[in-house]
């Protein structure tokens, strides 16, 4: 399989906002892809490789790795009635205590800068978990429930889209 | 206060609330009479103080409005009582001003008004004339925050 190019300008870096991670806050047949990160400013996605060296008697150093266990914190993550993806956390997190449901979230990341513009590469996630860290904050300040989101369960590949007018974001495997 | 007012008309109706001013009743914009129980609002423009990005592409900007507020007054050479009531009114306009902005009284000006803060500051004797007028400035600033949300992806 070809390598997939990069559809930003050449000799340019690339905004932070063209990794975007989202949260199914609809049904699994339906979903609705909300995005996670409302004004977090800071947000990477931490790669464990399980990454092992060592080197043998003839002094040859070698290396493994496995798949990576991708892990990506959102703090702060200031609460906020317009955002559905914390909404949706809040309740399973806070209202429900229900651990099992948060640790089978469905979690949609696009590389909005890999693929075509209007079809980035896109990667689903069924059985991913969505944990919160704490919920609080300082006095006079806001409301917070930073979240760690570990993506997990099968994989799935392929193309995100969004609709221009309702901003309806839709996930199209590989296989279709 | 209304939402089709600018943000100098806010600032001087703020202003002009404050009880027992009727040296602020009337301010005039950007021009200040040596007349005493009169007074100026000098706008200074807005300072953006910070913008900070968020992961998603929307922009939180921090920004300020300053104003200068000009009360001229009475006060004749040698007055210590005269020039003792000055200070003391440009001293409780400064409390009233803080305390309207913690209650949460003040009119707002961007789009998080719990974020949002009016101070009155530094109040002092500007300049004092033998003719008996004393004129008293007060920085006005207000800091308020814009939410700029991302369009497209």
């Amino acid at each position: 399989m070809a390598d997939l190019t990069f559809n930003t300008t050449a000799e340019q870096t690339i905004a932070r906002e063209m990794l975007l991670m989202c949260l199914n806050t609809g049904t699994s047949s339906s979903p609705t892809w909300s995005p996670l990160g409302k004004r977090t400013t800071d947000s990477s996605m931490e790669l464990d490789w399980s990454e092992e060296t060592s080197t043998d008697i003839l002094g040859e150093t070698r290396t493994t790795a496995r798949k990576p266990i991708k892990k990506q914190t959102f703090d702060p993550l200031p609460l906020d009635s317009a955002d559905a993806a914390a909404v949706s956390v809040w309740n399973k997190a806070i209202h429900d205590n229900d651990p099992q449901a948060l640790c089978n979230m469905d979690i949609l990341i696009v590389h909005l800068y890999a693929g075509t513009v209007s079809t980035p590469f896109a990667e689903r996630y069924t059985s991913s978990s969505v944990l919160p860290t704490n919920l609080g904050g300082e006095g006079g300040g806001d409301l917070g429930m930073p979240m760690a989101v570990t993506p997990g369960g099968e994989r799935v590949t392929g193309t995100a889209s969004k609709n221009a007018t309702t901003g309806v974001i839709t996930f199209t495997p590989d296989s279709e | 206060m209304s939402e089709e007012q600018t943000a100098l008309e806010k600032v001087k109706a703020f202003v002009a609330s404050y009880p027992g001013a009727d040296v602020l009743a009337d301010l005039a914009i950007d021009y200040a009479d040596r007349i005493p129980d009169t007074a100026g609002l000098f706008p200074s423009g807005l300072v953006e103080v910070r913008r900070v990005p968020d992961v998603l592409g929307n922009v939180t900007v921090v920004n300020q409005y300053n104003f200068a507020l000009y009360t001229v007054m009475s006060k004749a050479p040698g007055d210590d009582a005269g020039a003792t009531l000055n200070a003391e009114w440009v001293q409780a306009f400064q409390e009233w001003v803080q305390e309207q902005s913690v209650l949460g009284l003040a009119p707002t000006f961007g789009d998080d008004p719990r974020q949002e803060r009016i101070t009155a500051q530094n109040g002092a004797i500007y300049s004092a004339d033998a003719e008996g007028v004393a004129v008293y400035a007060i920085q006005i600033s207000v800091t308020f925050t814009k939410r700029f949300e991302k369009k497209g992806w």
